[in-house]
């Protein structure tokens, strides 16, 4: 993985200092919280429904041992031993003090890490594909380019008060696995005929309350002028978002308000008229980047698959669902669930991250992943040391065979932790986690994406969901939407909102019939969900869910 | 800072250092416990709840001052009219956050 240099370094330890020093001036009475806000949230410090809540920027979420080990040290000692990973792939502490956060951001520090712009409107954590790098699928590895991106619109000038948040995504697969159709840009790294990569650029996704796909603004970018040109699609969107209201504020308002075409051509006579000094270094800084990640992935020898014919059931079942195709014969991607049954989607105690990091120290060369579905994935797993990672996982509790299934639930805090939100998720996704790892058991339910939001601002990524839930404030009680249909791969959709909300008590019997109604109207088990609801629409799943209620 | 209510309200707040929730009391000074808190009732009352979570704020003692309306019905019982306030008071429905 990508190590920091000595400019890297120097520059978050004095970040740190920065920060430590704007703490200390706070507490002193010399700044007040007005004048102190803006600086906690450049350093990603929020006040939330009980507590400050520091989230931790996790680049592309790539993570080594050693820095979840540290974050599981964080956990225990000024938090109350848990974390929570986010849907951008980062981890948030839910109950850290303002005086600790100084000392928090140094143990960062020490472990190339930091919390700069994980909140406020600007340019947030670059997202990217879990299984970067290793991906049988992959036309090209997506990390250079987001750790370049990363580099670029770190402390940006222009780019710090932007009319709303920013957030970006990069695959290089031919399965998107980073949702990049919903992001503000997403950007879908290939390689062209001669082998250079090249960059298809998407704009205007996002959810919220205005969900959008993306559209496509330019394909087969190259290289030298990828970052112009985001550059540039970053300017227009800074002189025209509608900083007059929030909630039209985002790129995706801007392009639908001016028109995909209108805003190409402001972007391309901006880009005609960009200096071009700032981005003469873009070409050798990408093949440093590409080199460093090269140099730190581990030598791979082609090995045997495993065979998998006499093995235990319990192993085999989570080969199935848990493994994914590496690009190397013989090796394994290993994705471990964190959502047993009845448990807290994205939360990880601090001995479970010390565990993990002791895994992956012995069967993935000391690096891990965290997905936006808030999981955990090993890239470098030889085939024939899955059983082992196995064992070792099922003896901490984290063996659960159900990554890609319907209890692998997607939760944002909602109402037990957010500022801003309208109702609870977790004990939801606790409640259907429950039921629906009990239908696992017994019926073939195959691969479906249920997601849930704890507000209209959609961090659980509701209206990407087969089956959303977003949970509203009707009249002073928690009520629960749900909408189908929608998707986060390359084939992207919106949702639609199936009918009148439930009470939290209806939700899991909501879901259920509309998981039965699937399994009665699918043509096979090969037949997913969203397929089935995209042949047959929205009402059969209303008339079992409401009518034959 | 919400504008002062009328009815029945208690002055809710996070203490700037630790961030945990606090309650203005009676005897002037912040408690952790609900139960400390002091009623106002009526206008004036509220009124200078809202002023005490302006000066404390102020005073850099505390963050994000704020009234939380409670349900009239009861003299004495603390019970907010919002749900978000509920679920503030009562804390994340999850064992191991409530604990340490
Ligand atoms: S969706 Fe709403 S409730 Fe959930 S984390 Fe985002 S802002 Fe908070």
């Amino acid at each position: 993985m990508y190590q920091y240099d000595d400019h890297d370094q120097s520059f978050v330890e004095a970040r740190a200092d920065e920060f430590r020093n704007q703490v200390e001036r706070r507490l002193a009475g010399q700044l007040s919280e007005d004048e102190f806000k803006p600086l906690r949230l450049q350093n990603g410090l929020y006040l939330q429904l009980h507590a400050y809540m520091l989230r931790v920027a996790i680049p592309y979420g790539e993570l080594s041992s050693a820095q979840l080990r540290k974050l599981g040290y964080i956990a225990d000692t000024y938090d109350k031993g848990y974390g929570h990973f986010t849907t951008r792939q980062n981890i948030q502490f839910n109950w850290p003090k303002l005086v600790d956060t100084p000392d928090i951001l140094d143990h960062l520090a020490g472990v190339q890490m930091h919390a700069i712009q994980t909140s406020g409107n600007c340019i947030r954590n670059v997202t990217s594909d879990p299984f970067a790098g290793v991906a049988a699928d992959e036309f090209i590895d997506p990390r250079p380019i987001s750790e370049l991106m990363r580099q670029w619109s770190m402390l940006h000038p222009e780019f710090a008060f932007l009319p709303r948040k920013f957030k970006f995504a990069v695959t290089g697969a031919a399965d998107d696995r980073a949702a990049i159709k919903f992001h503000d840009i997403g950007i879908w790294a290939k390689v062209d005929d001669a082998g250079a990569p090249v960059f298809d650029v998407y704009v205007g996704g996002g959810q919220g309350r205005t969900p959008r796909v993306a559209k496509l603004f330019e394909s087969a970018v190259p290289l030298p002028e990828l970052m112009p040109l985001l550059d540039a699609m970053l300017r227009v969107y800074n002189l025209h978002g509608r900083r007059d209201n929030k909630y039209k504020a985002r790129i995706k308002i801007l392009v639908e308000e001016l028109g995909l075409e209108n805003y190409r051509d402001e972007v391309k006579a901006e880009v005609a008229g960009i200096d071009r000094a700032p981005f003469a270094t873009v070409e050798a800084e990408y093949a440093r980047i590409k080199d460093a990640f090269e140099e730190g992935t581990p030598g791979m020898t082609p090995g045997e698959p495993i065979d998998l014919g006499a093995a235990d059931p319990a192993f085999s079942g989570w080969v199935k669902t848990n493994v994914a195709a590496h690009r190397v014969p013989g090796w394994a991607i290993a994705q471990i669930s964190v959502k047993p049954k009845g448990g807290i989607p994205g939360d990880v105690t601090g001995e479970q991250m010390r565990a993990l990091a002791d895994l992956a120290d012995t069967f993935s060369q000391g690096e891990l992943r965290i997905t936006h579905r808030q999981n955990v994935v090993f890239p470098y797993v030889k085939a024939t040391d899955l059983l082992a990672l196995y064992q070792g996982l099922a003896a901490v509790g984290l063996g659960e065979d159900n990554i890609g299934e319907a209890s692998d639930i997607i939760a944002c805090p909602g109402l037990d932790y957010c500022a801003l939100a309208t109702a609870r998720s977790i004990p939801v996704a606790q409640e259907l986690s429950s039921m629906l790892r009990d239908r696992e058991a017994k019926d073939e339910l195959g691969s479906i994406s249920l997601n849930i939001s704890g507000c209209i601002n959609a961090c659980g990524h509701h209206h990407a969901a087969n089956i959303g839930i977003l949970g509203l404030n009707k009249a002073e009680k928690e009520s629960y939407q749900i909408t189908l249909g929608g998707r986060s791969d390359e084939n992207a959709a919106v949702g639609d909102i199936l009918g009148p909300g439930f009470a939290q008590a209806d939700v899991p019997g909501a879901v259920s019939k509309i998981i039965d109604t699937y399994l009665d109207l699918r043509t096979s088990t090969q037949e997913r969900f969203p397929d089935t609801y995209a042949r047959v629409g929205k009402e059969p799943f209303k008339e079992a869910v409401y009518v034959g209620a | 800072m919400a504008a002062a209510l009328t009815t029945k309200a208690i002055l809710t707040a996070n203490d700037v250092r630790n961030g945990d929730i606090v309650f203005w009391t009676a005897d002037q000074r912040w408690s952790t416990s609900i139960d400390d808190a002091a009623i106002g009732y009526g206008k004036d009352d509220t009124d200078q709840l809202a002023d005490a979570g302006k000066q404390a704020e102020a005073a850099n003692t505390v963050v994000g001052a704020y009234l939380i309306a409670l349900r009239p019905e009861e003299t004495t019982a603390r019970v907010p009219v919002k749900m978000r306030e509920v679920r503030r008071l009562a804390g994340p429905s999850i064992e191991f956050a409530q604990a340490a």
